[in-house]
């Protein structure tokens, strides 16, 4: 069945994460036609989708690594012409990072989403379809196409429950969103009218000898553009009000993925396309981001502001390693940090869905009585900080070096940052746990959310003590995105 | 195992193992001669003991002397739900991207 399944597209010479997209929007289409009596199926038919994409992905694997990179052209049209998918290991992680994002969420809206299912994971489905699209083309303006889809689909979610406060957040992202893609149109158009291209292999060809003003104003516009998604500051504002009123699963979604995304496509467009020598901007935007996500982390009393700060702040580590050239240690921090935002959100939503409240001075005395829950908050708050033995120290300790290397006063400001990281993720265990000494009970945690928490527990110890292999790896990964000439070659079909 | 080995004498992951080996030796040494009570866990502030309704203690307490020194209330306030500010966040932020990358880009 399998054998006869891998020929039929063999034969049509289809590389499987071309049919991702597909498979996404018919799950969406398939759960906009059930009807309100099956409402059960919605969740089996959206992790269906999912776990279907992530097959394909595997299924790509054994050919990505023979060829490097896989590249697929609609309807057989070649660059520049046509439109181009092109995965490297760099997008190939990225689409991995979004799997197990999406599943975490998933697991999470199980319990959390109780009406309205279809339209949820309708429009869950569509935004994950966006972010798919996002991480795999190969050319400017589908990926605005992309981002709108995915765009449009974060607007109606963050309204999904109904609330004002949620509504009237939901329409601050919108206009801001809607700016943020301006700038994205305006520097495709800057960039379309001088290099008279939209492929990203040939832009990355032809910017070298035919660059003007017109050409660098247009990557201005397009790495602000892209840096609202990623929630990077000064463009940053938006991520604490939409997360504080969505729904946990959806607060994960948008935090975690904006920022593997956001930050995907500005190392793509910066490093692969434009090979921009902007590292002076993205250090000065790196500090300012780092600092400020952890002094209002600092001093948030809600939990979920508090970790959508966490997340701008760790965000800004990930542009200081790309700033500081090392490549290798910012997507290792993109992977941590993906990992310790699941495993925190969880942590969120099973205290928040105890105490009934996000407020943390109304929280405290879980102690010792929740041991896999205090366990897992430890582990991710000391992942968090980049103490010794975490995913979060590995990562780190690569940054600060490529600092030493380059810029030491980066090294010095990140570790101010990291000692203000680790204050306030000890103020939330303090609050949640510790603070107060009235038992508040035994908190009940869903078998799957305990299986994914101590999953990712392991994960985060594992990714910091065999630090030396998970380098090595990631070294790869990065290094796929630095050869501009290999990709040049292999989108335009030279070799 | 030889790998095994090697790995944990190159690697930091050895020392901070045997650092951490230590000074649990240290803590249950110690913790074998101190005169544990129920009166001496009993917590007190300035000689008095809690009562503990009033143990808990608010976030905004958490390095509020840290935040008053450096005025970091500053840029809370500057974070409100408001979106005009928001927008005025991402203007000058698309200033400074635009200037610099027509300096220096």
């Amino acid at each position: 069945m399998i054998a006869s399944f891998r020929k039929f597209f063999e034969v049509f010479k289809m590389a499987y994460l071309n049919i991702i997209v597909p498979v996404l929007l018919a799950a969406v289409f398939l759960i906009t036609i059930t009807s309100g009596r099956h409402r059960h199926h919605h969740l089996m038919i959206a992790t269906g989708g999912v776990c279907l994409s992530a097959i394909f992905l595997l299924l790509d694997l054994p050919l990505l690594i023979s060829d490097k990179i896989i590249v697929y052209y609609q309807l057989g049209w070649m660059p520049p012409l046509g439109i181009s998918f092109a995965v490297d290991f760099l997008n190939y992680m990225v689409c991995i990072l979004l799997v197990l994002v999406a599943v975490a969420s998933l697991v999470i809206s199980k319990t959390e989403i109780h009406e309205d299912k279809r339209e949820f994971y309708a429009l869950f489905m569509l935004l994950l379809l966006g972010l798919f699209g996002a991480a795999m083309t190969g050319d400017i303006f589908n990926l605005f196409v992309f981002f709108e889809i995915l765009s449009i689909a974060s607007y109606a979610l963050v309204s999904y429950t109904g609330q004002k406060k949620a509504i009237a957040s939901s329409i601050k992202y919108l206009i801001m969103g809607s700016f943020s893609t301006s700038l994205i149109l305006l520097g495709i158009v800057f960039i379309y009218g001088s290099l008279g291209t939209l492929n990203m292999a040939d832009i990355a060809s032809k910017v070298a000898v035919s660059s003007t003003a017109a050409t660098i104003v247009g990557f201005g516009l397009l790495i602000s553009g892209f840096m609202f998604k990623a929630a990077i500051a000064p463009f940053h504002a938006w991520k604490p009000s939409v997360i504080r009123y969505a729904p946990l699963s959806l607060g994960l979604m948008f935090t975690a993925t904006g920022t593997i995304i956001g930050l995907y496509t500005i190392f793509r467009l910066v490093v692969t396309v434009g090979n921009l020598n902007i590292s002076g901007l993205l250090i000065a935007l790196s500090f300012l981001t780092m600092v400020l996500g952890a002094v209002l982390a600092l001093q948030t009393q809600n939990l979920k502001k508090l970790l959508a700060y966490s997340a701008i702040s760790q965000t800004g580590y990930v542009l200081l390693g790309i700033g500081l050239y090392g490549y290798t240690g910012a997507v290792y921090h993109m992977v941590n940090l993906v990992i310790i935002d699941i495993l925190l959100f969880i942590v969120a939503y099973v205290v928040i869905r105890h105490f009934g409240t996000s407020n943390l001075d109304k929280m405290g005395g879980l102690g010792f009585g929740n041991p896999i829950l205090f366990v897992s908050s430890l582990v991710g708050a000391v992942a968090l900080a980049g103490l010794p033995m975490s995913n979060g120290f590995s990562s780190k300790l690569l940054i600060y070096i490529s600092g030493i290397e380059v810029f030491p006063i980066a090294t010095f400001v990140a570790m101010i940052v990291s000692v203000l990281t680790l204050a306030y993720s000890f103020k939330m265990i303090n609050m949640i746990f510790l603070s107060n000494r009235k038992d508040a009970g035994v908190v009940k945690i869903d078998y799957d959310l305990k299986v994914v928490m101590v999953i990712l527990v392991i994960l985060c110890i594992v990714l910091g003590v065999f630090q030396g292999y998970f380098t090595g790896l990631m070294g790869i990964i990065s290094g796929s995105g630095l050869d501009r000439e290999f990709y040049i070659k292999a989108v335009l079909g030279i070799i | 195992m030889v790998d095994i080995m090697s790995f944990l004498v190159d690697d930091w992951v050895f020392i901070f193992i045997l650092f951490s080996a230590i000074t649990y030796g240290f803590y249950q040494f110690a913790k074998t001669d101190s005169d544990v009570s129920s009166a001496t866990k009993k917590p007190y502030a300035c000689g008095n003991s809690i009562n503990p309704d009033n143990e808990k203690v608010p976030s905004q307490a958490f390095y509020k002397t840290i935040v008053s020194v450096f005025r970091m209330g500053v840029i809370k306030k500057m974070h409100k739900d408001n979106l005009s500010t928001f927008v005025l966040w991402m203007f000058f932020g698309l200033v400074f991207v635009s200037v610099y990358l027509l300096v220096f880009g």
